[in-house]
């Protein structure tokens, strides 16, 4: 980049250092139980550290410091980087790992930043889970000359091409932009949730000629900022993570001052997040893939060793495979490994030192460390944790997590999605403290359930998870993917009658809240013989209390009058309940009336 | 035939009433031929040998002549009058027609003007089997900044529409005027179509090419009663609709009961495709789409499609303001819109006295007289006009049979037919009427002089 002033040089200098930050740690519970011992950002994918492959991506772009943001368990991470490659003389880029332990969020980070006045220039965000080989120089470029243009841009987002269906989507991250076409500038950001529809402002389309709203692009949190952006995060305090600070640009934008972000599309490099075990999934399977090169198991690591053969086969020194075994495809085998005859491994990692028996069976399995596998078990899309032992004729059934130093078996058969910790579960969290005392002999008790050696206690997720988590308690694949085929049914069945249907109508359940009300009131009254006129201020007050309209009155209290002699069998209670109903019907708008006493008549008769 | 044409040439001209109080649109003069006789010349350009016209009742009689006896066009017109006071629209003319089609269409409105080959339509049309392929064109900034003569009215008719990432299929298509704060798109359509891109300064051409099934499906629904306002958008947005228990109907032919036969037939009943066709695609390799592995045009049958002639020429005059300026461009596009046609800017028996200077962008009609010391810029002057001495005309139109006498200054105007001028008048960016008398000296800007017991009547 030219130089813009008349600075003298070591100001120039200064301004060339590219800075990265990385945010290495992710502020929710994704991964939990498995991150209370490990931060994610050191969770191995194809046994390497996550971490490993945000920085070598980092550093192929030419980054020259890297600044590591942690709190949860930080100290290890800062351990991690003392002793790798990255602190030695030959690192080609300074790495320091800052420990922050009361930040709650991305925006503590931010803020913290730009208390130390950390960075100089525009720099690199990104999370510690990135795992991309996009060239950023290009990007970078790009973001320069556009800087040089318009004054008020501020940042770039890095998404890439990923069509809705694309195995390294997450729900969870689903968003949409809404996007000028030439310009590439985000003009409205969205997450996608469960929505059926999504709203766009009207002056998004109206202000700018052609706009793209764009459902295919993953956001892989990598964005290009300008140091302003550590600024506006002090300003604005309320700014918690990136999204919250694109949505205030985007919608302050328009009133005070005119900030833009832009975004920059790549379609043929790779990005995705570690955001959440299902995503642990879809990625090792890209890493291993080799869909992520030059960033593959063989080239991250500089201790160990790793020999890639054919059918994406990786295996590290002193793997022993038995005679028998068979290693299909797309199978990591770390050092040291043992695998026994007539076992049978394929879309799995198989961590260091592990020892596996015969007649194993391990598909689509994440097996880490030191994991001990006696024989004729049977594994299946699973994570096993380091020190896990599973005992002789154990069947671990899709999506289960294994957490540190689990025992299992033998003889058992865990069922699908089962989370087990070595130790109970009490000091899980302080505000789970008054159920604790009770809760510890139930606890204890299921140890039983999981084998007579085992030592492993259940782990409820979802018992501290809020509502945003529960998209990915499904954490794996199978489940998430019979979802999406349900919702895309109901949501088309949807469209048709949201055609036809006034929009005003309250939700559906007050509908029925309201229908079983008023069947209840009218069988009371039909009982206790109440007047006609107190069932009709009855209903007239349900009506009001649930906010029903009288179109849907009309419809409920008909359906509800056709449907009260068939739950009263009593052949003679029908003229009873003809007493009493007809003065209820007459109350209602004339064209009813007249179907519904045709109706009554002919019953009579019958 | 692939094609048959159908001429929609009974609008009124609803954006120029000015204009058209007496005369109807597609008669208005346009380079000293009617408007109607360029998407004509167009059609036989393309090779086609008939047409239907649609035309109003009153005025059945005078288009026929004009086009037959004066324009002597070579094609076969059909003509068809539709009564003048039951305010028909477009899809209610199409509907009434529906018998005489029997094949697919090219409908066409007469007051398009482009050098479109229409092949380069029909090509996105066959390409992807459409049902609807719509002409759409950028606005062109020419035209959108045209300061109207006459009495100033500034109202924006933009429509955004939303393509694939192709560009070529129409996924959206709402007007300004209908959308509210907020734009809602389905997450469902989304999926499906991740990239869509909103463009908001294309207008609808009115020229579209449709399955013959659209207008079957036309005749059964007769609450839509224009193309461009109703239909399109309702096939636009069908296309995502799922057709309701299709399947459950055809199984239950055989047995079919009293209820069924009373639901009407939805939109998907006509919009079945030929049985060969859908296996053939199934065989094929061509998509549509890429990105996730649902069958080609995701099984819809229904499907919008659309043309952007970001090239040459293509101009609806509709309005003042883009009559005006056509007018005065007419010069340069003609030999572009009628090739074959030779054309004479200055008419041989148009008389041009001493000392007067015609701008080579002129167009002076049959036996125009020009007086002397007359200067005629940017203009385009009809029939048997006479123009006295010293009168300066610059970018405007005159219609056939006016008169200007001697000393008038006129500036971007547009002057009716029969129409009387007396001396010094000076009018700067008027409409003046059909037959409108204006008194010596009269100094006019911005008006437009019509007569008002006329104007009621629109």
């Amino acid at each position: 980049m030219a130089p813009k002033g008349k600075g003298n040089r070591v100001d120039l200098k200064q301004e060339d250092v590219l800075q990265a930050v990385v945010i290495a740690d992710s502020f929710n519970h994704r991964f939990s139980p498995i991150t209370e011992r490990k931060p994610r950002t050191l969770l191995p994918v194809a046994n390497v550290p996550i971490l490993e492959y945000t920085l070598e991506f980092l550093c192929a772009a030419g980054v020259q410091e890297i600044f590591i943001f942690c709190c949860h368990l930080g100290d290890q991470v800062r351990t991690y980087i003392q002793n790798s490659k990255w602190c030695n003389s030959t690192s080609p880029c300074s790495v320091s790992v800052v420990l922050l332990m009361e930040a709650i969020s991305m925006g503590d980070v931010l803020r913290e930043i730009d208390g130390r006045s950390l960075v100089k220039s525009d720099f690199i965000l990104v999370s510690g889970d990135v795992i991309a080989n996009i060239k950023l120089d290009q990007i970078l470029q790009e973001h320069k000359r556009r800087k040089e243009k318009d004054k008020s841009f501020i940042m770039t987002m890095i998404m890439k091409e990923a069509p809705p269906g694309h195995r390294s989507r997450c729900k969870e991250e689903d968003i949409t932009v809404a996007v000028e076409k030439e310009t590439n500038r985000v003009l409205h950001y969205q997450k996608v949730g469960h929505e059926r529809k999504l709203d766009f402002p009207k002056d998004v389309f109206t202000d700018h000629k052609a706009v793209m709203i764009r459902y295919d692009l993953l956001d892989c949190q990598v964005s290009i900022c300008s140091p302003i952006v550590p600024q506006m995060f002090k300003d604005n305090f309320d700014y918690l993570t990136r999204d919250d600070f694109v949505r205030g640009i985007l919608i302050n934008d328009k009133e005070v001052m005119v900030n833009t972000i832009h975004v920059s599309v790549i379609d043929d490099e790779y990005a995705a997040r570690v955001s959440n075990l299902n995503m642990y999934d879809a990625v090792s399977r890209d890493v291993i893939c080799r869909w992520t090169y030059p960033f593959v198991p063989e080239n991250c690591t500089d201790y160990d060793c790793i020999s890639y053969g054919r059918h994406n086969v990786y295996l590290s020194k002193d793997v022993t495979l038995a005679r028998g075994c068979i290693v299909e495809e797309n199978v990591v085998i770390g050092s040291r490994t043992c695998l026994g005859s007539n076992t049978f491994i394929s879309q799995s990692v198989i961590g260091k030192g592990c020892k596996i028996g015969e007649n194993v069976k391990i598909t689509g399995a994440y097996i880490w460390d030191n994991v001990t596998i006696e024989d004729n078990c049977e594994v299946e899309m699973s994570v096993l944790c380091n020190n896990v032992t599973v005992y002789a004729n154990v069947n671990i059934q899709p999506g289960c997590v294994l957490s540190w130093d689990v025992s299992v078996g033998p003889d058992v058969k865990l069922p699908q999605r089962t989370f087990l910790i070595s130790h109970p579960l009490e000091d899980e969290g302080d505000f789970r403290d008054s159920f604790s005392e009770e809760e510890e002999p139930k606890v204890s008790k299921p140890t039983a359930e999981y084998g007579a050696k085992s030592k492993a206690f259940p782990y409820q997720g979802g018992a501290n998870s809020d509502d945003e988590e529960d998209l990915v308690q499904d954490m794996w694949s199978l489940a998430i993917q019979s979802d999406e085929d349900d919702d895309d049914i109901s949501s088309i069945a949807s469209d048709v009658s949201a055609d036809i249907s006034p929009s005003g109508s309250p939700p559906p359940d007050d509908v029925k809240l309201f229908y079983s009300e008023m069947m209840a009131t009218m069988t009371r009254a039909m009982e206790e013989n109440h007047s006609a006129d107190n069932l009709i201020l009855e209903i007239n007050s349900l009506k009001l209390a649930y906010d029903i309209g009288f179109r849907e009155l009309n419809m409920l209290l008909i359906k509800a009058l056709l449907d009260l002699p068939f739950r009263n069998e009593a052949a003679e209670e029908h003229t009873k309940i003809m007493s009493v109903l007809q003065p209820v019907s007459l109350q209602m708008s004339s064209s009813y009336q007249i179907i519904l006493l045709g109706m009554y008549e002919k019953w009579h008769f019958v | 035939m692939e094609f048959h044409p159908v001429i929609m040439a009974a609008g009124k001209g609803s954006r120029m009433t000015d204009l058209t109080s007496q005369c109807p649109k597609a008669l208005l003069p346009m380079g000293n031929m009617p408007l109607i006789w360029y998407p004509i010349k167009m059609l036989e350009r393309e090779g086609f040998e008939e047409a239907i016209v649609i035309v109003l009742d009153s005025f059945s009689a005078e288009v026929q002549k004009v086009l037959l006896e004066i324009c002597n066009v070579k094609i076969r017109l059909d003509f068809v009058s539709i009564p003048d006071n039951d305010y028909w629209g477009t899809a209610d003319s199409l509907r009434y027609v529906k018998d005489k089609i029997k094949s697919d269409i090219l409908v066409l409105s007469c007051d398009l003007l482009t050098d479109l080959p229409l092949h380069r339509l029909a090509d996105v049309h066959r390409t992807y089997n459409a049902s609807v392929t719509v002409l759409l064109s950028p606005l062109q900034e020419q035209f959108s900044e045209v300061p109207a003569p006459g009495v100033k009215s500034k109202r924006t008719e933009r429509d955004f529409i939303g393509f694939d990432k192709n560009g070529d299929r129409i996924l959206f298509m709402s007007s300004e005027a209908d959308m509210e704060n907020s734009v809602k798109f389905r997450t469902s359509v989304l999926r499906k179509h991740p990239c869509l891109t909103i463009k908001s300064n294309l207008t609808d051409c009115h020229l579209y090419l449709m399955k013959k099934w659209v207008v079957n499906f036309l005749a059964e629904y007769k609450s839509i009663s224009s193309l461009k306002g109703e239909l399109i958008p309702y096939i636009v947005k069908k296309q995502f609709a799922k057709p309701k228990c299709q399947e459950k109907d055809i199984t239950h032919n055989a047995n079919m009961s009293v209820i069924s036969e009373d639901v009407k037939t939805d939109i998907f009943s006509f919009a079945a495709e030929d049985k060969l066709l859908v296996i053939l695609r199934g065989m094929s390799s061509w998509m549509d789409h890429s990105g996730d592995m649902s069958d080609c045009y995701h099984g819809g049958n229904i499907r919008c499609y659309g043309f952007v002639q970001d090239f040459g020429l293509c101009v609806r005059v509709n309005t003042l303001g883009t009559y005006a300026e056509a007018n005065k461009q007419i010069p340069r596009w003609f030999s572009l819109l009628a090739p074959d046609v030779e054309m004479n800017m200055i008419h041989t028996s148009a008389t041009v006295k001493e000392k007067s200077q015609v701008g080579s962008d002129c167009i002076l009609g049959e036996g125009v007289s020009v007086g002397e010391k007359v200067s005629v810029k940017h203009s385009i002057i009809g029939k048997h006009c006479t123009i006295g001495d010293k009168v300066k005309i610059t970018n405007s139109v005159v219609m056939d049979h006016v008169t200007i006498s001697d000393m008038c200054n006129i500036m971007g105007s547009v002057i009716g037919a029969s129409a009387h001028i007396s001396e010094k008048c000076e009018l700067k960016d008027c409409i003046v009427g059909q037959s409108q008398n204006i008194i010596a000296m009269g100094k006019f800007t911005n008006e437009a002089i019509v007569d008002i017991d006329k104007m009621m009547e629109i």
